[in-house]
């Protein structure tokens, strides 16, 4: 039983994990034309800006900025993953101890009472 | 506790017992000549393959400092190791430790003596293989007597905090795994001991100064944090 | 057994409000934008790692003046949980050094005296294994008490090694916005919380296998 527990969770961080690094979040694509009105939107009906200077630099700082998050967001789920799994680890060293502990407590009462151990173990 | 202060009662007393223990540490130490060749070797080994692996082209002049450095605290944290081993391990053997003990001699005085001694020792053993690990490296032109001499001191100094912690952890694993455990739990310990006393001898090496003023105030703070720590702490290693 | 019951209900509720407030609330630092939010349980795992070598020290004191075996099981399973918080620190800081400045070790002096730490503590376990019962808890005790001595040494040689020893340490610290000061002390109350219950769990396995491996040998002796 506790090895099945192991195996588990050590399936599950390797599933998620490859999971997380074959697929590829897509980039947050924003339309030209939104691009267009929310600029327009700021500028106001003022026209004394160049407006096709200032959507290409906003398309561009926009580029800039997606192309590295599905990158980034890799780092940081491996990185919340790895916390997930050290602890889960630790839990599970913590149930073999008490898997092992209650072996034990069998053992001695087996010693002890052989006849009553027999019914307990019915009882459960 | 109570030999604590027994020992401010009687200054002298305490000062005799010390000498003789210094003394008794000591001899055995000139009387165990095949730790003494093991030490040698084993820095002469530690030596031929960092030069080895450096290559038969002489490096750059900084560089060369840094090998040197390197290779001088590898040798001697090894050397360390095995001679303080070496030394409980006999006192132990034989019931040394235990006759001592049975005279009623503070057990922080038995650990001051054992540091005192194996400062000693350490030191000239290291003052001894300096000069040819330097000639092997051929660092030895370059550096002059009144350099030589700060490099010794600067590794005395080292070996002080080395053997402050390293006693009384040989002591409990002279009991235990020997030498391989003390390697595994000496080593994170003395970390601040070999990086400041490696800084100090490359800095001694590239430019016949001591360099800068922390590193050497570190060994200091760091000899005085675990004297006086150990001090306290060894009749709890002892005991029983 | 009313305070464990209350350190179980609170510690998933302060675990959530965790998550909420690094996901949900804390806002996004300028530069590294996501990869910035490693930093809260990072940090915090150091943070636990070192209250929990503290406690490791003081139950060693206690042990060396009481004598009680309980003081030297809580020592050794917060050195324990110690290594435990110290690995979670070993594994977040190198993923969040590659991804933001592109290296896994950058030496950072923090991240190495954690590291120095962390031998430490395997070495504790190391004695404590490899020495025989009766002078299990006493060697140990001592190597506690030496160990943690050394921790502010480590840490600020490491420092002043990382910054050339030339000039005065500088204070690299960013400027932290209030949102995630508040989230960060959130994520550092659930981590040692979660500490706090899981050194409570391990505690008392190991006082039962104490009792137990006690029992046994008298029953066995008879």
């Amino acid at each position: 039983m506790s090895k099945f527990n192991l195996i588990t969770i050590v399936v599950a961080f390797l599933t998620f994990t490859t999971v997380f690094n074959i697929t590829r979040q897509p980039d947050i694509i924003v339309p030209g034309e939104r691009i267009e009105t929310t600029v327009s939107d700021i500028l106001g009906n003022d026209t004394q800006y160049d407006e096709t200077e200032i959507q290409q630099i906003v398309t561009q700082a926009i580029q800039i900025l997606n192309d590295g998050q599905s990158r980034r967001l890799k780092y940081l789920i491996s990185a919340y993953f790895v916390v997930w799994l050290i602890l889960m680890l630790y839990i599970f060293h913590l149930s073999q101890k008490q898997e092992q502990l209650q072996t034990e407590l069998d053992l001695l009462n087996n010693q002890l009472q052989p006849d009553k151990a027999k019914e307990d173990r019915k009882g459960i | 506790m109570v030999y604590g202060v027994a020992i401010f009662q009687t200054p002298m007393i305490a000062f005799h017992q010390a000498l003789w223990l210094v003394r008794k540490d000591l001899s055995l130490h000139l009387r165990s000549k095949n730790v003494l060749a093991l030490v040698f070797i084993f820095s002469l080994l530690v030596v031929l393959v960092f030069n080895f692996a450096f290559g038969p082209t002489p490096l750059p002049a900084e560089d060369q400092g840094r090998l040197t450095a390197s290779v001088l605290w590898t040798a001697f944290s090894f050397a360390g190791i095995i001679t303080l081993t070496r030394s409980i391990e006999i006192d132990r053997a034989y019931g040394g430790l235990d006759a001592v003990r049975l005279t009623g001699t503070a057990p922080s005085l038995i650990y001051l003596s054992k540091v005192v001694s194996n400062v000693i020792w350490l030191t000239l053993i290291q003052a001894a293989i300096t000069p040819v690990a330097l000639l092997f490296l051929e660092a030895l032109d370059q550096v002059s007597w009144l350099s030589l001499l700060k490099l010794i001191v600067v590794l005395a100094m080292g070996t002080i905090g080395f053997c402050a912690v390293g006693v009384i952890l040989a002591t409990m694993s002279v009991r235990a795994g020997g030498e391989s455990l003390l390697t595994v739990i000496l080593f994170p310990l003395i970390f601040p001991v070999i990086m400041a006393g490696a800084k100090c001898t490359v800095s001694i090496l590239t430019t016949s100064t001591i360099g800068n003023r922390f590193w050497i105030s570190l060994l200091v703070t760091y000899s005085l944090v675990f004297l006086s720590c150990s001090y306290l702490l060894f009749e709890f290693v002892i005991e029983g | 057994m009313p305070v464990a019951t209350a350190l179980y209900v609170v510690t998933p509720i302060a675990l959530f409000a965790a998550l909420y407030s690094v996901f949900g609330y804390a806002e996004y630092e300028g530069t590294m934008l996501e990869v910035q939010k490693i930093f809260y349980f990072h940090v915090s795992s150091a943070f636990t790692a070192f209250t929990a070598f503290a406690v490791t020290c003081i139950c060693s004191i206690a042990y060396l003046v009481k004598r009680c075996v309980k003081y030297d099981l809580v020592a050794a399973k917060s050195a324990e949980l110690g290594l435990v918080f110290c690995t979670i620190v070993l594994t977040t800081g190198p993923i969040w050094a590659r991804s933001s400045w592109n290296t896994w070790w950058n030496w950072e002096p923090r991240l190495t005296s954690t590291l120095i730490l962390c031998l430490t503590y395997v070495g504790y376990f190391i004695l404590r294994t490899s020495v025989s019962t009766e002078q299990k808890e006493r060697f140990a005790s001592v190597f506690g008490i030496v160990a943690f001595l050394n921790v502010p040494i480590v840490y600020y040689s490491v420092k002043i090694w990382q910054t050339g020893g030339l000039h005065p340490p500088t204070t690299t610290r960013s400027h932290l916005a209030e949102s995630m000061k508040h989230a960060w002390l959130v994520s550092w109350l659930a981590l040692t919380l979660i500490y706090a219950s899981l050194l409570k769990l391990n505690i008392g396995f190991s006082w039962a296998q104490y009792r137990l491996n006690k029992l046994q040998a008298r029953t066995y002796s008879n």
